[in-house]
């Protein structure tokens, strides 16, 4: 039973990611048919070569992500060990405090947010995108957090200060490393849902801000099947490094392995 | 190193776990500190180590007030009731972490590490993780761990608890032998009367925040001052009577009692000091409950309107109501002058 699941579910995946190659090399290709007339790959070439304004709106996907990946993940860590050491019989309601974002539709949070930026002036900024994906990914961020610091005692590190580590030593040499796995873990996730965010790189960039989702978007509303399928190549390509360069880095840093798909 | 522990006092919010404890732990002495779950055993050591704040008192080290000092300048190891090892390094990193902190050099850890593995048996499993060793191991590599910086004094907070008997057995005559091998100050705390009894020479009784009675381990359970230290240490029986004339008498007749005040008093003995045979001085009781605990039988008798309980190993069939004489020797008594 639960092999079939496991075909079937692989196939639905598999399929449509094989769809959408064959959409990106071919120039005609609909439904029933079942092989693409002629091949092409005039959209690799448009998006490779000529395209100043594809090279940069991936390179501002990725350089949005990482920072909102590096603010995010560093604030959720501090607030998570906030709420694990300091809330203990009210740690749900804080919870719910800090997922807060979550809970409101993104369009009502985002054009609050928006205005926010004006009022700050940091509309069609990039500080303004890194900022609102932030509020997004922090609720996550905060998340992974508390449930790695959950998995440290404290009299483990209460070990460590019998030991002679005053707190510098003790977050480089005992939670760091432990920490290590959710820190990445909470990376890639905060890159990730940046990497893909669309209405607050919209909304925010202004249009004078180009991202891969805000170009992506047009593309896929026009029905531009060949230039889609291009850029939905690029973003699974990205995702999915980013989750082995998190699993690569989690096994290199630490001996503790496997926490992505266990 | 010699610890004074002064009228120390703590409360958790308005809860107050300990109201003024005195403990003083001399050098070179395994000093246990024997109380109920929930009496302030932990919390007391972590105050020790000053992982705990206090709201009075002093902890004084040789002399020395160390009451503010952070933990990680006071140089305390603590073995906690669970090994906690660091998961992410070897057995070896472990046994190093604190000589590493501490800026020894190279070669004075390589040979010390490999002494502590020889020392406490764990030579082949240097450079396995924690997750691949048993729980008695993980708690000998903790000890490693712990001894590896030469602390001048070790708090052990139940450290084989989580053991099965035999090993918690071996694991007591492993520690107790280190400490007189290496001349070690622990401070050693349990709820086991047995171990306590079995591992140290001084011992503190603790009770809901207090110390009732500390002294030399034999003197404290033997020559208890009241009713409740005695009881904490185990069963004893408590024989009324009266002191006159430098004498106690009571229905089991006199023993001598100089330099205790005339009046009402009570005398002591532990279970096991009462001893079951024929001799003049011996008098007749009889047996009114029995269990037996494998090779040890426990009686219960009766004598006048009172019960007095005795241990023995005789496997003899004994049978309620059986009549049989008991004694016990005046060097055992231990008296108590009421009020
Ligand atoms: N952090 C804390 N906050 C509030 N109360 C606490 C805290 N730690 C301990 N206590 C309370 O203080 C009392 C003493 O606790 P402690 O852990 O010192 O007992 P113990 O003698 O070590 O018990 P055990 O033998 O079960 O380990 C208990 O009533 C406990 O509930
Ligand atoms: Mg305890």
């Amino acid at each position: 039973m639960k092999r079939i699941l496991i075909v079937i579910g692989l196939s639905v995946v598999l399929s449509a990611m094989l769809l959408t190659i064959l959409l990106s090399m071919f120039s005609y290709y609909r439904y029933p048919q079942i092989l693409p007339s002629e091949w092409t790959l005039h959209y690799w070439m448009y998006f490779l070569s000529v395209n100043d304004l594809m090279a940069e709106a991936v390179l501002n996907s990725i350089k949005i992500g990482v920072f909102t990946a590096v603010l995010s993940t560093t604030v959720g860590f501090m607030t998570g060990r906030v709420v694990v050491s300091h809330f203990k019989s009210n740690r749900n309601m804080m919870m719910i405090v800090y997922s807060l974002p979550l809970f409101v539709p993104a369009t009502a949070l985002f054009i609050g947010v928006h205005m926010m930026m004006i009022k700050f002036s940091l509309n069609n900024n990039f500080w303004g995108i890194v900022i609102s994906h932030a509020i997004i990914a922090i609720p996550y961020s905060t998340n992974i957090a508390v449930s790695f610091y959950e998995g440290i005692s404290i009299d483990m590190e209460n070990v460590a200060k019998t030991l002679g580590c005053g707190p510098i030593l003790l977050f480089k040499k005992i939670l760091l490393p432990l920490l290590m796995p959710g820190i990445l873990l909470s990376s890639a996730i905060c890159f990730l849902l940046s990497f893909s965010e669309y209405f607050a790189a919209f909304l925010v960039g202004g249009g004078k801000l180009v991202t891969l989702s805000t170009l992506y978007y047009p593309y896929i509303n026009n029905g531009d099947y060949g230039n889609s399928a291009v850029l939905s190549i690029v973003f699974v390509v990205v995702n999915l490094s980013v989750f082995a360069i998190a699993e690569y880095g989690t096994r290199k840093l630490t001996r503790i392995s496997n926490y992505l798909f266990e | 190193m010699k610890l004074h522990i002064k009228n120390v006092k703590k409360n958790f919010s308005s809860f107050r776990v300990l109201n003024g404890v005195d403990i003083i732990v001399e050098k070179g002495s395994f000093h246990a500190v024997l109380g109920v779950s929930g009496s302030g055993k932990s919390t007391l050591l972590k105050i020790i180590t000053g992982l705990e704040s206090i709201e009075g008192g002093q902890i004084l080290l040789d002399g020395k007030d160390v009451t503010h000092v952070p933990t990680e300048t006071r140089g305390i190891a603590y073995v906690f009731q669970s090994p906690l090892l660091f998961p992410h390094l070897t057995v070896k990193e472990n046994i190093r972490f604190g000589m590493e902190v501490k800026k020894y050099d190279k070669k004075t850890i390589e040979e010390r590490v490999e002494e502590l593995l020889k020392l406490l048996r764990i030579e082949d499993l240097g450079d396995r993780m924690p997750s691949e060793i048993s729980g008695g191991q993980q708690q000998r590599v903790s000890i490693a761990r712990a001894l590896a910086t030469e602390p001048s004094l070790i708090l052990m907070d139940e450290p084989f608890s989580g053991l099965d008997p035999a090993l918690r057995i071996e694991m007591g005559n492993l520690i107790k032998d280190l400490q007189r091998l290496l001349d070690l100050t622990i401070v050693f705390v349990t709820h086991d009367i047995n171990e306590s009894l079995r591992l140290s020479n001084y011992i503190s009784l603790l009770d809901q925040g207090e110390i009732l009675q500390s002294g030399l381990t034999h003197e404290v359970y033997y020559k208890p001052q009241n009713r409740k230290s005695a009881s904490i240490m185990g069963d004893g029986n408590w024989i009324k009577g009266i002191i006159k004339a430098n004498r106690f008498s009571s229905s089991f007749g006199d023993v001598s009692a100089i330099g205790f005040p005339t009046g009402e008093a009570e005398m002591f003995l532990r279970p096991h000091q009462v001893i079951i045979g024929e001799s003049r001085a011996a008098f007749k009781v009889k047996i009114s409950g029995i269990s037996r605990l494998g090779k040890e039988t426990q009686l219960t008798v009766a004598y006048g309107e009172e019960f007095m309980k005795i241990d023995t190993f005789s496997n003899e069939n004994y049978q309620i109501n059986q009549e049989i004489s008991i004694m016990f020797t005046d060097s055992n008594c231990h008296i108590v002058p009421c009020g």
